[in-house]
């Protein structure tokens, strides 16, 4: 007879025998499909080769998506830290209600509303738009701003995603740093600048980096901005993914892509992993 | 007391007072920031517009108000819209049937398997949406050629690709509310000599209800604005609502698509102040990682 502890842990059974299976079947076929060669209309070469991963390292196409991919990225991440890190600062400084009520908002703007805020950018950025309207009226851009189809409106479109989950991150990082340490620093006489260059700043150090890699593979995989804003233009590596794969039917070269920018979030997730490790290593 | 200190302590008030009013400008600036887009979709659903043509030709501000674009939503919208719903509270109550008994299980085990079993639950939103969108596609392709069943551009392909991202967060969610102070409740009410039953009854189910709430809805809201996966996995008449709006966005803008979003946004928004008021939202979407 089995104690209740036992038995509780096999209802843990199911999940766990769908999820493996999943992960095998999905993984292994494409992972698989990534060494076959295209050979038109669909069809793929049953012969095994890295064909595929050569071409991707040899040619200029997929290597210029993958540079524009990682410096929009990088380019956004960085801002939107910047942006943010004052927020979230002041947000700590609230009552834990109001500041849980705010991150809600922010939240809901934007992992809710994810298609509705893209059909709001292209109303607001519209040729006759307010923003061009604005920008017509004080004289500043004749021809108006485009956000379809330019690296700039992808950008824009990132930023809104990033912002707020920067905002959430840094707010829960900021949160672990005692009230008083600041205190006691300025009780000792270190101006306002001082308490926040040597003592907060270097105490969020990791909750930054931390901000920074997630954000970075959030926005490494981001495909819905970039295909809508991207018009069809700006080939971010999701969006070639999906082109290759329902435009040009080539199967194992959509297939060796995903592996490769799978690759990338992995390594970068590892590189989190170990930082907060180490972090939590030197905090104790 | 020297009189420099004095001042001295005037000026931290001042700069910290003044830092404050700056700081919380900022805050709501960044807020309104991101408001922006939506509230424009909201103000441009109310524009009386022209007759015909494109929604991006509809004043912000609207020049006179109505709603006759609420009356005039296109079938083809409230479709998507439907289809999205069903799919959705399928995803949802599935992904509650296998996550909370896993993660009841899982809450159950030794500290150093525990550790194991949810790094690996979690393993789903490691990967970026557009690779777990190929992955499915391409072994539902496979599946096609060897047994015949078509998968891809079906509802129990979406419903399948669907659950297996959303599954992880009711997982974190149910784990993070029951936490591990649970078994010694449950431990001590069997203890007194309560039957299985009645213990998960009357100490777990309630322990975790909380947990299960937050993580039904976040399943659903996950399944319900999932773009990347639906693009990829959707096909003809099998169009949920975020790609209805994009394929809009993309093609010629029906007027009264402004209406159906911010119908469905505002109706979102309900569901996601109920989560914040049952459990923590940002514990829940702590545990996000990659996704979108």
């Amino acid at each position: 007879m089995m104690s209740l502890r036992q038995r509780i842990v096999l209802l843990a059974a199911p999940h766990l025998l769908l999820l493996t299976l999943l992960l095998l079947l999905t993984q292994a076929v494409y992972l698989k499909m990534s060494l076959h060669r295209d050979i038109g209309l669909g069809q793929v070469d049953p012969a095994f080769t890295l064909h595929n991963y050569v071409a991707i390292f040899t040619g200029d196409f997929y290597l210029s998506s993958l540079y524009l991919t990682l410096g929009i990225s990088a380019v956004v991440v960085v801002a939107a830290i910047v942006l943010t890190y004052p927020a979230a600062y002041v947000l700590t400084r609230l009552p834990a209600r109001t500041a849980s009520w705010v991150l809600t908002a922010v939240l809901s703007s934007s992992f809710l509303a994810g298609a509705v805020k893209l059909l709001g950018l292209v109303i607001l950025f519209g040729v006759e738009g307010p923003v061009n309207r604005a920008l017509r009226h004080l004289g500043l851009a004749e021809e108006g701003f485009r956000l379809i189809g330019t690296v700039s409106g992808v950008m824009i479109g990132y930023a809104y995603l990033s912002i707020a989950f920067s905002l959430m991150m840094l707010y829960t990082a900021l949160r672990t740093i005692p009230l008083a340490y600041e205190d006691a620093a300025a009780v000792h006489g270190a101006s306002r600048w001082r308490v926040f260059w040597r003592v907060v700043l270097p105490l969020s150090l990791p909750g930054i980096v931390n901000t920074a890699l997630i954000q970075f593979n959030l926005l490494m995989g981001a495909y819905a901005i970039a295909a809508v804003l991207g018009g069809g233009r700006i080939l971010t590596f999701p969006v070639l993914i999906q082109h290759t794969l329902a435009r040009f039917n080539d199967y194992g070269m959509g297939a060796a892509l995903s592996v490769l920018l799978l690759a990338l979030v992995i390594a970068v997730n590892l590189i989190a992993d170990r930082l907060s490790r180490w972090r939590h290593q030197t905090v104790s | 007391m020297s009189k420099t200190s004095g001042y001295r302590q005037l000026w931290w008030r001042l700069s910290r007072a003044a830092g404050r009013y700056i700081g919380r400008g900022w805050l709501a600036l960044l807020v309104l920031l991101l408001y922006a887009p939506i509230l424009v979709v909201m103000l441009a659903s109310l524009d009386s517009g022209p007759d015909v043509g494109p929604a991006a030709f509809l004043n912000v501000p609207p020049q006179d108000l109505t709603l006759r674009w609420y009356a005039a939503i296109s079938p083809r919208m409230w479709q998507a819209v439907v289809f999205s719903l069903q799919l959705a509270t399928m995803v949802a109550v599935a992904a509650l049937l296998l996550g909370v008994p896993a993660a009841l299980g899982i809450a159950r085990s030794t500290p150093r398997l525990y550790a194991l079993l949810i790094s690996y639950c979690r393993v789903p939103l490691q990967i970026p949406f557009v690779v777990t969108g190929v992955a499915f596609l391409q072994c539902y392709y496979a599946l096609a050629s060897l047994t015949g069943m078509q998968l891809a551009g079906s509802m129990p392909g979406l419903f399948i690709a669907h659950l297996f991202v959303a599954t992880p967060y009711v997982i974190s969610a149910v784990t993070i509310s029951v936490g591990a102070s649970v078994v010694r409740l449950e431990e001590a009410a069997s203890a007194l000599g309560a039957s299985y039953l009645r213990v998960l009854w009357r100490v777990t189910l309630p322990l975790a209800l909380p947990g299960m709430f937050a993580g039904g809805l976040y399943a659903f809201l996950v399944s319900f604005t999932d773009v990347t996966v639906a693009v990829l996995l959707g096909g003809p008449g099998r169009t949920t609502f975020p790609v209805a709006i994009m394929n809009a966005i993309d093609g010629e803008l029906d007027p009264s698509v402004p209406a159906v979003a911010t119908v469905v946004f505002l109706s979102s928004m309900v569901l996601m102040i109920m989560l914040q008021r049952m459990v923590g939202l940002q514990n829940v979407l702590a545990s996000a990682r990659t996704g979108h």
